[in-house]
């Protein structure tokens, strides 16, 4: 902690022990105090003022290139979209004050939950306020007393939320360690209830999971198999319906887990299944039943975009391409990345700590280029990232862009 | 923002509240309790953990059973989910993040896996 002039600024609350509730809180406060201290930008505390468009926003008002969104198929200003999301705001309201299970289904719920269930070949959807209370409800209600979860260490928050929030026994192994993970279903005790809950693509490091053995393992001790796809729909798998698909065993897979935050851009969490008991999960599964549903200017704008997704060959196409020549430029300037090939939209960039992590987003800030700091202790290995996500509307001309204001800020911090 | 607590924080660690694990497990239900009949020779277990702390007792802390896993032995949640691996395995056990919820002290490992190889044995 540095000394001196900010010492009076202090609040009093780090002084004593067990001041008040606040008090838990004091080496978060400290920790973030320490790096503003050190006199950066607060990276968690961006406004963009304008939004020109998937790739552009005025930040700092500075005209600024977007690398760090999700937005990966860029769907926020398809004219498509957004004109059905007008006519649904003009003809259905803003929203719809109520629960799924109340008054909260309307027409274009339906029709958002007909798209999914056509996009993904599945009999059932399910689309919850958002993709977080997606993996919470399906995962705290599937898995019960005396059932188990079995989960890589990487997991999302809200898998690990989901574990929290119901009663079975949370067991998790190493990350896309497909030994760690049979030997923990080995042990489980005979006639426990068992599921097991991988991502596709992870999105810290960008790395995808071996889903194809992990999958044949967990079905081997009788598993059901949640698969959470949040970083892959509609450019990874020949129809766009993510790593599972891609590598031919969507087929096995019990639930998959999406949103409508990223390649979607809009908001919104869902679960397509082919059980065929899944529909009564509208009733037993409190995330969905117990909050509102979205509004309906939103799933319009899901729906048209989810359609326009399975078609998007071209879109596909150019976000390879874009993640492709971005992984390469980085590792031939010399920075560490977080996979040694690209493997999916997501390039992480292994910053040496968090201090020259944070120097380097500023920097590149400065430069006009906003990507994702990423610290511990959300990262694995308490890694410190700046994480890019590719969009398929950057044009060839920005990602050589982008690359040169990487080499000039990397050479600046002295990172290459 | 929303990445904070997609795993644990070290936070709790320092501040010496968390148990053995720190992912958040202590808001899961508390373990099963398991049948002591068949217990494992405490002194066996204890001399076999106490190996397989070695590597991971960084500082070389004189370890009791009273020696904490966040406070004493500074263990952050990587560190955990490696040292309970290796438990697992030699033990061929299971010690989910509900029962390490409970396990503050290395005294209070060796009980619950002297309890869980028991039940098996
Ligand atoms: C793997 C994963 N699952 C779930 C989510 C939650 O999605 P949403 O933003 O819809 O809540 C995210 C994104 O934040 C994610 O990265």
């Amino acid at each position: 902690m540095s000394e001196g002039v900010n010492e009076a600024d202090r609040p009093e609350v780090l002084a004593g022990e067990g001041t008040d509730l606040f008090s838990k809180f004091d080496p978060v406060i400290t920790m973030r105090r320490d790096l503003l201290d050190s006199g950066v930008t607060d990276p968690f505390n961006l406004v963009m003022e304008k939004v020109l468009s998937p790739t552009r926003a005025i930040c700092n008002g500075r005209d600024t290139i977007l690398l760090g969104t999700y937005n990966y198929m860029g769907m926020t200003f398809d004219p498509d979209v957004v004109a059905a999301g007008t006519q649904a705001l003009a003809e259905f309201g803003s929203g719809t004050t109520g629960s799924r299970v109340l008054n909260g289904t309307y027409q274009g719920h339906r029709e958002c939950e007909d798209a999914l269930r056509e996009f993904y070949g599945m009999d059932h959807a399910m689309v919850f306020s958002t993709g977080y209370q997606a993996n919470l409800g399906i995962i705290s209600t599937m898995a019960g007393k005396g059932d188990y979860i079995v989960l890589d260490i990487d997991s999302h928050a809200s898998i690990w939320d989901g574990c929290a929030l119901g009663n079975a026994e949370v067991v998790p192994f190493k990350h896309n360690d497909i030994e760690a993970m049979e030997k923990r279903l080995r042990r489980i005790p005979e006639g426990a209830g068992k599921l097991v809950v991988l991502e596709g693509v992870y999105s810290m490091l960008g790395d995808i999971a071996p889903l194809k053995e992990m999958i044949a393992v967990a079905k081997k001790y009788g598993a059901m198999v949640l698969v959470d796809e949040a970083h892959s729909m509609g450019f990874i798998g020949p129809n766009g319906r993510g790593v599972a698909e891609d590598q031919g065993v969507l087929d096995q897979v019990d639930f998959v887990i999406g949103t409508f935050s990223k390649s979607v851009g809009t908001v919104g969490g869902f679960c397509v299944s082919n059980h065929p008991k899944f529909e009564i999960l509208r009733l037993v599964c409190r995330p969905y039943v117990f909050t509102a549903s979205l509004p309906p200017s939103v799933v319009a704008t899901a729906a048209t975009s989810i359609r326009k997704l399975m078609h998007g060959a071209d879109k596909r196409a150019r976000l390879w391409r874009n993640s492709r020549t971005l992984h390469a430029g980085l590792l031939e300037q010399g920075f560490r990345l977080g996979t040694s090939e690209t493997q999916s939209a997501i390039v992480a960039v292994i910053m040496p700590d968090l201090e020259r992590g944070a120097t380097m987003w500023e920097a590149l800030l400065r430069e006009g280029l906003y990507v994702n700091l990423a610290r511990p202790p959300a990262t694995p290995a308490n890694m410190t990232l700046l994480r890019c996500s590719l969009c398929a509307e950057h044009s060839e001309d920005e990602v050589e862009t982008i690359l040169g204001m990487f080499q000039r800020a990397g050479k600046a911090v002295g990172i290459i | 923002m929303g990445q904070m607590g997609y795993r644990m924080t070290l936070v709790e660690a320092k501040q010496g509240t968390a148990t053995l694990d720190m992912t958040g497990a202590r808001r899961f239900a508390p373990p099963h309790q398991a049948s002591e009949r068949h217990a494992m020779d405490r002194a066996a277990i204890d001399s076999r953990i106490r190996t397989l702390i070695e590597p991971f007792n960084k500082k070389a802390v004189t370890i009791t059973d009273a020696t904490t896993f966040a406070g004493d032995l500074e263990f952050d949640s990587l560190t955990v989910m490696d040292f309970v691996a290796e438990i697992e395995d030699e033990f061929d056990v299971i010690i989910s993040m509900n029962q390490q919820a409970e396990i503050e002290n290395y005294g209070q490992l060796v009980t619950a896996v002297g309890t869980l190889a028991g039940d098996d044995a």
